[in-house]
Formats: C-alpha cells, structure tokens, sequence
C-alpha cells in the first residue's frame, strides 16, 4: 500500500483519530488502555499552546484563557454569530480585516482555522507516535451541512496542521460507511448525527458497494452545547431566586456554569436524579440543588424538536417516508442522551442501530476512507451529496440556483456570461450558497473577478464560466473565452476564509515554532528505531542463548523491558540513552559471537544526534 | 455585487402594472410565456398618432421577469412604434446586470414589446376607420 | 458507439474504456445516451441504468485516482461529473424527455417556444384566478385548483411519454415532434401554476 491516510474527526467537543491496520482491520489510534479522545480544549502557557486534557484541566484556573467549540466558528464572520452566543462563550471574539472572527487571546488574536490547526497537531503528532510513521495526509470529517466556506476553512486548517486533508468527508456519511461495512446490508439507512455543535441528518441508499447520499439536511448551529445552555439557563434562574445579587456573568461564573450544566446532562443519562453544588471562588454565595430528568425534559425537547424538523425535511427532499428506511443510526456525543434516543425511536418508529461507540464511529469512518483513497481497498464506493445550492446573485438581490441541493458529486455547471460595454475586460461574479430565496439569507462565498477577456465589441466576447463542485463539496470556478479560446483569469475575494496570502504567511510563520515539531519528531524516530533493534534481538534470541553467560542474557532481557516502557513515554531523551545502555549490552554480542545479520541489524540504524 | 438603486427599485415597487381594456383600439397587447420557467407576462401599450403614450404590465413569475417588464414599459412611454420596435433585450440586460441564467427574462420583454405593437398594428388593419386621426 | 482512444477497441461507454480500463477524454463532451452506451431512445429501464451508473462510477470516481497524476485525477473528476449529469437527467422521465428532444434537435425543427393554441392565454387567466384565490386566502379553492393542475398535468406527462415510447427510438416527424415539443413547453406552465397553489400554503404554515 502506499503512504497511510488516517482519518480524523475534528469535534466541537472532542477529537480522535482511526486508521486501518493490517489484520486488525479499523481502529481509532490510541495508547493500549487510554483514551483515543482529545478534547477540543486549548489554552497556552508560556506562549506555547496546551491541547487536549491538560487545557482542559486548566479551564477553571484561567476561564477567559481556554478556548473550546471552535469548531462553530469555523468560516464564519463576527456578524453571523448571535449575540447570545458570544455572550457565553467564556473567552473574547472580535473582528477581522474582512469581517472574519478572531479569537482573543493572551492580546493576541487568532483565526479559528489556525487554533483547529492546533488541534488537527495534537491529533496528528499523537498518531505519529503512536503508529511510528510520519503522516502527511488525512480525511477530515465535517458536519455534513458545512457550506463552502466552512469546508475550505477546515482543509485550511489541516494545511497549517502540516496535513493534506485528502478529502474533506461528511461526518455522517463516515458513519454510514462503518456501518454499512460492517453489515453489508442493502437498503435505506438514515444516519441521525447529533455532535456537540452541530446536528446533521443524512439519508442513504445502500446497493452493493455503492453507497450513495440521497439527502442531507441539518443545522451547523445545532448541537448538545445548546443542552447545556438551556440547563445553565435553569441554573442561573435557580441561583439568582436564592441570591439576587450573584453576579453569574463573569467568565469564571460562566465556565463553572457551564461545566456544571455538562455534569448535570451526563449523569442524568445514567439515573434520575443528581444533587449539585455550586461556588465561585470570590463569591460570597453558594448554591446546591438537585436535577431530576422530569425537569430536565422540557429543557432539552426543543433543541430535540428543531432536529426532528430538519428530519421531516430531508426525507421529504429524498421523497421517502419513514417506514420505507430500514435502518435508523445514531452518531455524535449528544445522542447517549436518553431523551434523544426517545424522542429519535418515537419519530422513526424504530429502536435506533447504536451497535458502534457513536463517540468514534465517525473517526471510524473516515479512517476507512482514508484505506481506500490510500490505494488500500475498492470494496466499496461513497457517492456524496452537496448540502445547499449553489448559485449567484441576480436583479433585487434574488438568488438563482445554478447546482440545487442534495446534487451528487462531483458535478458542475456552465454558464456563458458576455460583455455590456465595448472593450469590457472584467466582469464581476457574485456566488452564494444557500436554500433561501434571496442572496441576502444566503451565504456569500467570495467575489469571482474574471480577468483578461480580449477586448471586443459588446456583446461579442462568449465567456463559459464553469462552476465546479469536486468529491469534497469545495466548488472552483474557471473560466474561458471561446471565441479566442483564452483563459480568463480568476482573482477569489473570499468573504470569510483566508486568502492564499494569509495562509502563506502563517506557514511561514509556524517555522518559527519547529522546536516543539522537532521534539516529536526525535521521539518518533527514535521508536522506530528501537522497534527495530528489539525485533532484531529477538529474531536471533536463540543464537545469543548459546554465545553468552545466562546472567549476560538476563541483563539484556531486562534492558529491553526497560527501553519498552520508555518507548511509551513521551521524552525522546530518555529513551536514547536507555537505547545507548542496551546497545552497549548486545555490543559483545554483536562483536564476536553473532553473524552478519544480527551486526547489521543494529547497526543498520544507529542511534545518532540528530 | 450592489446594484444600482434603479434597478432595486424596478424590483420592489414595479411600474406601470395594471391593465387597459383590451378592447380599446388604441391599445395593443403582447401575452407572451418563458417556456424555460413558466413565466407569462402580459404588456400593453396605448398608441396616440405611432407613438406610445401609455404602457401597462402584468407579469406572474421571478423578480428578474418583473424587473424586465416594469422596465420595458418605462422605456416605451414616448417612443414611436418603429423606435419601440428597435429596443433590444441585451439593453435590458445591461441596464438590469442580468445574469446569463436570467437573460430569457429580457428576451420575455423584447418579444412582448414586438407583440403588442404587432397586435396594435393588427387592430388597424382590421379597423381602419376607428384608428382616425386623433 | 465510438472507439477507444488507448485501444481502438469499441467503447461500451463513452467515458471508459472496459477492454483496457482507459478514462476517454472525449467522453467529457458525450451526449448521455452514450456515456451509458446506450442509442437514444426514451424507453429506458431504469433499473439497468442504475446499474451501469454505480458500475461505471465504481471506476470512474477520483477516489481511486487520488495517487494518478494531476490530470488524469481531474479527468476522472470531470467524467465522474459527466456521468452524475448524465444518471441524473436519464432517470428522470420529464428531464429524459427534454434532453431526448435536444439531441434530436440537430435533426428536425425546433419547437422551442411552441404552445398548443390558446394555452398562454388560458395560462395568463388561471394565474390571475390564482392571485385572487391567493389574496382571499381561500385554502379550499386553492387545494380544488392544486388537484385540477396536478390531473392535468398527470395526463399531460403520460401522453407524450406514450408517443415519445411509440418512437421506439427513431427521429420523430415534423408534426409529432411540434406535438411533443408543445407539450414539454406547456409542462412547465402547469409546473408553475402548481409551485404557486403549494408554496404559498406552505408559507401559511409557518
């Protein structure tokens, strides 16, 4: 097979990486015994970003210093986000040249692409060590309902994260695929994918090893965050009954709200009741009650009620009906929820397929993708949808559609656009995404300047304009004149992403942070490395019984135990020398006694400074 | 892209939409359809000595189609028939920033224009006499 | 059915070659009966057509050509694109029929403007009954009018379908092409008229 792809879910709420091994089939990537997952957390100490757990651990400590749900602010513009939804976040947004948000930190801001970038890192270099290969390609997972923007923003992301994200993958269509492999079973399935931001509904047609998306639907804005919201808003009426004055709007009170609100929704999936307690360090008050799921109900029906409209939608834009599916199945954190589960069963008229962990079902996915985009299998092949037309803006800002939703890819249209004036070189093309009837609900791509048109009489010039949607749901536009046969140039305002510039420059300016690149990249060598040198010793174990002392053999064994446990740390210091030690054990060995083979097994890769 | 005040309002509060009595002699009515979309629009024009003193539209389709017709009836006021004639739907095009996606709409335009002047110089041919000289 | 461009061997599709597994860059231009190797006829079975599409995106999609070099990976995006286009207009029976109609226009007159006599006028008076039904929120007369369209237009699809069968694939005349021409055009009037009567009801429910 050629270079692995893995695959990665990149979470609102957490993220987690899946590949497929030989033999073993489809995995996530983790240490035996840990957790595959990394929380979509980041803080920075010391002017170094801190990922995963331990910013997650520190968010209490620092409130307004710990980023989190990110994800909802990919490709979006300080405008596009509610106001209420600033206000709870618990760390500072503000604006960009463009319009674009940025996130605020440390008097420093940041484009939501470059903090995803952060975390694709951590995920990447967890890999990395894990599975002792470099990895240069991943399949990314985004919501299904992800427009344009959105989508470029996380292949962004990936290119600052040092991957080429191969494919940009639905995250419910990575759901179907594990699924659908699993059971090889034809049919109609719905894939019910509710995450920590984001809610997605997919309808799929299962034919042989043709897996094809017939409709999707949901809302990128959508997700178990809001759970915990509507219960924080609970917790704050409660607290304000007993202290009037509690002040409950500074970051600290937000988090600790917040966090409390999440322990509420988790332990009420496994009984009826919990007590809780809540303080705020320089607050004089504290507050404690109980939360039953009769009063957690009502809270989370609403959110549950919005994704079953969006249910209703795609399978009458599929022209199915409920009882036409044959499988229902649920992906994304939110879904443990049992009232979710509930109100899901009660819509379709059928237990929900929960057969697969829906915390890695989605990494699942995507590493399997990832298998065959590697060259790796052709068992099967996935035919996705684009979620929202596409079109551009005509006369009183009405939108016309030139691809309509739920259109396979890849696909593209043509139009043939022409000249008013004479000698007219530019002309100027406004495209937006979207479902609604006028431009100004819909989303505005990017301003496409078509450049270099020879110039003629008005009217005269017959320029095709193709509108081009690949397999990842990412349109290009190109364009030509036909009549000279020349290539109009296109210049891409994007209105929310980043321009080629923008990324150049951050490229550029992560090699300023290559030291901790290189750490992990030492620690990663010097795995391999000693991989091999252990398998070497015991490809020849039996020779070296013979040719040295029992106590000899007994002192290797142990070393190699040793260096086995320092593969697992994370110091690549430590592990050298424990490799040096052991390497000055077998010299003997390797000098007089052993063959060739042993000799140049150890020396084949020596361990030097790098 | 932001277009231009004019044409915005051609969009939200149309022109001259309405009707006169078809029977009117001074009157001629195009009714033409868009096969493309569905759209129908129907444009008429009053005639005094060849020339058009009064245009009215009734258009049932998209914003563009409206915009066209309510267009095309401010540029006809004032134009002799064979002036009228000479209007060309690429000028509508223009003035409206038509996609290529919308340009049937102005073509709907062109053709009813040519269709009541049609319709008006039919009515003469038939009735002569009642054209007079007014 | 054209010859391989790699092989010179006859092509059981225009995009693919099946005998030495060669994407055609000429299918890029293909009309759609061919890219399914198929001659024009209206009949299809669109259960075959189904399964030549999922075989022939089974090699065509650019996920298995992410590893080829650039230009062929965009070859087999835009044959890929080519053959969605394709599946999507030929399994639709009203999107065939138009598309069949402009393959044939090379051969015979074209239409495309054509009504039955009246229609336009019948049309124009049905969309302002509509608006008046519309303004007075009259739902009962509305849903009467919805059933009235949809009959009409239930009848209207059968019957150029049953001529456009009879053709059995060969060019129609001059007078059963102006007949079906008119038909397809007066489809798209019906269609409106019944988006206004169910688009404005549905704004109701809001």
């Amino acid at each position: 097979m050629t270079e692995r792809i893995i695959g990665i879910d990149l979470g609102t709420t957490n993220s987690l990486a899946a590949t497929v091994f030989d033999q073993v089939g489809p995995e996530v990537i983790t240490e035996p015994g840990q957790t595959p997952i990394i929380p979509s957390v980041l803080t920075m100490r010391e002017g170094k970003w801190l990922v995963g757990q331990e910013a997650l651990i520190r968010s209490l400590q620092n409130p307004t210093q710990t980023l989190y749900s990110i994800k909802r602010l990919m490709g979006r513009s300080l405008e596009e986000i509610p106001v209420e939804e600033q206000a709870q976040l618990s760390y500072q947004l503000r604006s960009g040249e463009r319009g674009q948000v940025l996130v605020c930190l440390d008097e420093q801001a940041f484009t939501p692409q470059e903090i995803s970038a952060e975390i694709l890192k951590a995920v990447k270099y967890r890999a990395e060590a894990i599975l002792g290969e470099n990895l240069q390609k991943a399949v990314i997972t985004v919501p299904a309902y992800f427009d344009d923007v959105q989508r470029q923003a996380t292949r962004d992301a990936a290119r600052l994260a040092g991957l080429e994200a191969v494919r940009i993958l639905n995250e419910p269509t990575a759901a179907a695929i594990a699924y659908g492999l699993d059971e090889r079973k034809d049919g109609k399935i719905a894939v019910y994918d509710l995450g920590g931001g984001t809610f997605d509904i997919s309808l799929l047609q299962l034919t042989g090893k043709i897996f094809k998306v017939i409709a999707t639907n949901g809302d990128t804005r959508l997700g178990g965050d809001d759970f915990d919201q509507a219960i924080v808003g609970e917790l704050t009426l409660r607290i304000l009954q007993e202290f009037t004055d509690a002040e409950l709007h500074s970051p600290l009170a937000r988090q600790i709200l917040r966090q409390t609100a999440e322990t509420i929704k988790i332990s009420l999936s496994q009984s009826n009741e919990i007590e809780y307690a809540i303080s705020i360090e320089d607050q004089s008050w504290s507050h404690q009650g109980s939360f039953t799921t009769i009063e957690l109900k009502p809270l989370l029906v609403p959110v549950i009620q919005r994704t079953l409209q969006r249910c209703q939608q795609a399978l009458d834009q599929a022209g199915w009906k409920v009882e036409g599916l044959d499988e229902v199945v649920l992906v994304g954190g939110s879904t443990v929820v049992p009232e979710v589960r509930r109100q899901v069963q009660q819509f379709f008229g059928r237990a929900p397929q929960v057969a697969i962990d829906p915390y890695k079902v989605v990494a699942l996915g995507a590493g399997i993708q990832g298998h065959l985009l590697a060259g790796g299998r052709r068992d099967f092949l996935l035919l996705d949808v684009i979620p929202l037309a596409l079109g551009i803006e005509t006369v009183g800002g009405t939108f016309s559609k030139l691809i309509t939703a739920n259109t396979t890819v890849p696909t593209e249209a043509k139009e043939l656009y022409t000249t008013h004036v004479d000698n007219q070189t530019a002309i100027e093309i406004n495209i937006y995404q979207g479902e609604r009837e006028l431009v100004h609900d819909c989303r505005c791509l990017g301003r496409f300047k078509l450049r270099g048109i020879p110039a003629m009489k008005a009217g005269l010039p017959l320029v095709e304009v193709t509108f081009r949607v690949d397999a990842n749901g990412i349109l290009t536009v190109s364009a030509l004149e036909k009549r000279s046969q020349t290539d109009a140039s296109i210049e891409v305002i994007p209105f929310h992403g980043l321009t080629q510039q923008e990324i150049d420059d951050l490229l550029e300016a992560s090699y300023d942070h290559a030291v901790e690149d290189f750490t992990a990249r030492q620690l990663i060598e010097f795995r391999q490395t000693a991989e091999r040198v252990l398998q070497g010793i015991e490809m020849h174990w039996t020779i070296a019984e013979k040719a040295l002392a029992q106590t000899d053999c007994a002192a290797i064994r142990q070393q190699m135990e040793v260096v086995r446990q320092r593969m697992e740390g994370q110091d690549p210091q430590v592990l050298k020398s424990e490799m040096d030690r052991l390497g000055d054990l077998t010299r003997s060995l390797a000098d007089t006694v052993m063959g060739q083979a042993v000799l140049s097994a150890l020396q084949e890769k020596e361990i030097t400074p790098v | 892209m932001a277009y231009s005040e004019k044409v915005i309002d051609h969009y939200n509060d149309p022109r001259n939409v309405g009707s006169f009595t078809k029977s009117d002699d001074q009157v001629g009515t195009g009714l033409v359809g868009a096969p493309e979309c569905g759209d129908v629009m129907k444009l008429q024009i009053k005639v005094e000595n060849e020339k058009i003193v009064d245009a009215k539209f009734k258009t049932f389709g998209c914003g563009s189609a409206i915009a066209s017709s309510s267009l095309a009836t401010e540029w006809v006021k004032g134009k002799t028939l064979d002036e009228a004639l000479a209007i060309q739907n690429t000028e509508i095009v223009e003035e409206l920033s038509l996609p290529p996606v919308k340009i049937h709409c102005s073509v709907l335009a062109e053709d009813a224009i040519k269709a009541a002047i049609q319709d008006y110089r039919k009515r003469q041919e038939t009735s002569p006499e009642s054209s007079a000289s007014a | 059915m054209p010859f391989c461009s790699h092989c010179q061997k006859s092509l059981q599709s225009a995009l693919w070659c099946g005998a030495c597994q060669q994407l055609q860059s000429s299918g890029l231009q293909a009309d759609y009966f061919s890219v399914f190797g198929l001659p024009p006829r209206y009949d299809v079975d669109v259960k075959s057509l189904e399964q030549i599409y999922h075989e022939l995106a089974a090699e065509l999609h650019p996920d298995f050509f992410v590893a080829a070099p650039a230009a062929e990976h965009r070859l087999s995006e835009g044959l890929s694109a080519r053959l969605n286009q394709a599946w999507q207009t030929l399994q639709d029976s009203t999107a065939r029929a138009q598309y069949i109609m402009r393959v044939w226009k090379s051969k015979t007159p074209t239409h495309e403007r054509d009504l039955p006599t009246g229609f336009l006028q019948e049309m124009f008076a049905l969309q302002e009954e509509l608006e008046e039904l519309l303004e007075a929120k009259d739902q009962q007369a509305l849903a009467t009018k919805h059933a009235d369209f949809l009959q009409r237009l239930n009848d209207l699809q059968q019957n150029y379908q049953q001529q456009l069968i009879e053709l059995k694939g060969n060019t129609p005349d001059t007078t059963s092409c102006k007949q079906i021409q008119q038909q397809l055009n007066a489809e798209r009037y019906l269609l409106r008229l019944l988006e206004r009567c169910s688009s404005t009801s549905s704004e109701t429910d809001l």
